[in-house]
């Protein structure tokens, strides 16, 4: 997501616990209390806040922005879901923020549809839950693999792999290819070509190579 | 007369603020945004006595300057007020522990000029001056040589350091210049004429011919600056009416919102810089942007949002200059360019202080939640004002307290799940 300075003044406005940090480095960064009140659709409302750091990149980036919490209060261990390399909150597979952000495209709508359900949840296992209510993927590749299945509404590592690229491709063309299901049919015929249709809709092809390459990987 | 400074045509609109619950403007709203910033602004403003004591040392300095045994008294001397001190904008600095700095000129108006003397030459001038001076009044700490100016560490009842920047007139073809200069760039004749009065050339011992006897010298003009400041503080017809009272009320005494909201403002840099003060917005550009925006008779909320709309413009238009109203070719903002300031950030960092003292400042006059609006105050500020006193704000005036709640999202189905990568 590329910020403008009305997404930055938004958040502000908003969140107004948090605040710019002076800059060193170019990079922006914004601090404070993340103070929300949330709840699913049929759930507990839960009012909570939490400090947390904003690493918004240069001015006019385009990358989703890395999350810290500062405070202490969330255990840096990976069952929270803390990188173990800087510390940083992984709040979903790179597709699905990509996917998320691209249909609320706005810093609001990035804390709101990103972190607010991170933070919900992991309020709830601090709590004593079990494990995060809406769900959490296994560390490294694998939970990738799991989280673009549902995402593409596939199964296997190969069929996620052909859907991606099948992405990359413009709507008619990609319709020609045997559907990466193996339902046998071809795209078209196959009702997965509407779930494809509806992701090609929310980001540009060519971002779709991104993931691909990564995924590849 | 000073209470109609403070409130001033209730009849702008107000329309940057949401209408209250019946829909329509709220004359105790008004009242209570005025209130609330007031409770910030008193907090930062600096009593009478710190412009006395101030007054003091210089006209203390001035006689020492002055008397007959001084190696500078053919030359009639004059020390006055530059900076905060003479606008009216002074403030609090943000620690107790820190000091405040009192900007002294030291004009040499006789028999020193640039084809009979060097920079050093009237640097040192002045400089042996200050040293008798310190040794006279036996204060401690030494005289330290400054690039422009000699520092003077001063001990008493507040914490000064004194800044005497020395300086000799302009003569009258540069002053025609630097008036035709001001005119092009829109400063009506009178006023462009009478700031140009006041110019004098300063000393650099950063410049390359600051040894030798050469022309080179650094223009600056505080006392002009000071005229052009007062020529935005007042209502046109006001202003000529009030010349001749312009001398006898001192600046720092007529409290105008502009003023005040100069002080709001550096105050909000101070606290949000506090961590970085190198890469901070400067004071001068501060003014002189708020004081290019500002027009007299309104509110002091009126004057803010005058005033932040501005700063937006110009935040938002990208640009790299402030030029200085009283020598156009003179760019406040010359360091953003250079390799020091790239470094610092120093242009991103002015327009992300001003994004973010206007989220403040619209948080403040949106706000009845007495709790918020005292850690607000507290938080980007720096103003202890507790939730007791904005409570007493909100009562007084009428306009209805609420704990806000934060805005409530709903999760819906299906939002991303954590993941993270495998540890190598």
């Amino acid at each position: 997501m590329r910020l403008s300075v009305d997404d930055i003044t938004a958040f502000l406005s908003r969140y107004h616990r948090m605040s710019l940090m002076p800059s060193t480095d170019g990079s922006i960064t914004v601090e404070g209390w993340l103070e929300f009140s949330a709840a699913p659709l049929h759930g507990a409302d839960i009012a909570e806040a939490y400090r947390i750091r904003l690493g918004l990149g240069s001015p006019g980036a385009q990358a989703l922005p890395t999350v810290w919490e500062i405070g202490g209060k969330i255990p840096r261990t990976q069952d929270y879901h803390v990188n173990p390399h800087d510390h940083s909150l992984c709040l979903g597979s790179p597709l699905k923020l990509a996917l998320t952000v691209a249909q609320y495209p706005s810093l609001v709508g990035f804390i709101d549809k990103c972190l607010v359900p991170y933070l919900y949840a992991a309020t709830l296992k601090l709590r004593g839950a079990p494990g995060f209510p809406f769900g959490e993927l296994a560390h490294g590749a694998p939970g990738i693999l799991a989280d673009y299945e549902a995402i593409l509404g596939v199964s296997g590592r190969t069929s996620v792999r052909d859907a991606l690229f099948l992405l990359t491709l413009r709507r008619r063309v990609a319709n020609k290819h045997p559907c990466p299901c193996g339902c046998g049919k071809r795209l078209g015929r196959c009702p997965l070509h509407l779930g494809l249709n509806h992701l090609r809709n929310l980001m540009p092809r060519s971002h779709f190579a991104r993931y691909l390459a990564e995924f590849g990987r | 007369m000073l209470s109609d400074l403070i409130y001033a045509d209730w009849g702008s609109s107000f329309h940057f603020r949401e209408p209250g619950a019946n829909g329509r403007y709220n004359m105790a709203q008004d009242d209570s945004n005025e209130q609330k910033l007031l409770q910030l602004v008193q907090a930062l403003e600096l009593p009478e006595s710190a412009y006395q004591s101030a007054q003091r040392r210089y006209e203390d300095l001035g006689r020492w300057f002055e008397r007959k045994e001084s190696t500078v008294a053919g030359n009639d001397p004059h020390i006055y007020v530059q900076g905060s001190f003479s606008l009216g904008t002074a403030i609090y600095p943000l620690l107790a522990s820190e000091e405040y700095d009192l900007d002294l000129a030291c004009k040499l108006r006789k028999g020193i000029s640039r084809a009979t003397h060097s920079q050093e030459q009237l640097k040192q001038l002045v400089g042996q001056e200050l040293e008798g001076y310190r040794q006279f009044r036996k204060i401690q700490s030494d005289l330290e040589e400054r690039h422009r100016c000699w520092r003077l560490q001063y001990q008493d009842d507040l914490q000064f350091h004194m800044d005497v920047v020395p300086g000799i007139p302009a003569e009258d073809q540069r002053r025609a210049e630097l008036s035709v200069l001001m005119e092009s760039a829109g400063v009506e004749r009178h006023l462009a004429q009478d700031v140009a009065a006041q110019a004098v050339w300063i000393t650099d011992n950063r410049s390359q011919g600051y040894q030798q006897i050469n022309p080179d010298w650094l223009s600056s003009n505080p006392e002009g600056y000071v005229k052009w400041f007062v020529s935005r503080m007042e209502a046109p017809a006001r202003g000529l009416l009030a010349e001749a009272q312009v001398d006898e009320i001192p600046l720092y005494r007529r409290k105008t919102n502009l003023q005040r909201s100069i002080q709001l403002l550096k105050r909000h840099r101070d606290q949000m810089f506090g961590s970085n003060k190198d890469a901070k917005p400067v004071s001068i550009i501060i003014t002189t942007l708020a004081a290019r925006s500002y027009t007299p008779g309104q509110s002091l909320a009126g004057s803010m949002k005058q005033i932040l709309d501005g700063l937006a413009a110009f935040r938002l238009s990208n640009s790299d200059e402030v030029l200085n109203p009283v020598n156009p070719k003179e760019n406040f903002a010359d360091r953003w360019a250079l390799p020091e300031g790239k470094k610092l950030h120093l242009k991103q960092n002015f327009q992300q202080w001003v994004d973010q003292v206007a989220a403040d400042f619209d948080f403040i006059i949106g706000s009845v939640d007495p709790e918020a609006l005292s850690e607000h105050a507290n938080a980007r500020f720096a103003v202890r004002a507790s939730a007791e006193d904005f409570t007493k704000v909100l009562g007084l005036t009428g306009a209805a307290v609420q704990i806000r709640t934060p805005h409530r999202v709903t999760i819906e189905s299906r939002p991303p799940r954590p993941w993270s990568k495998r540890l190598r």
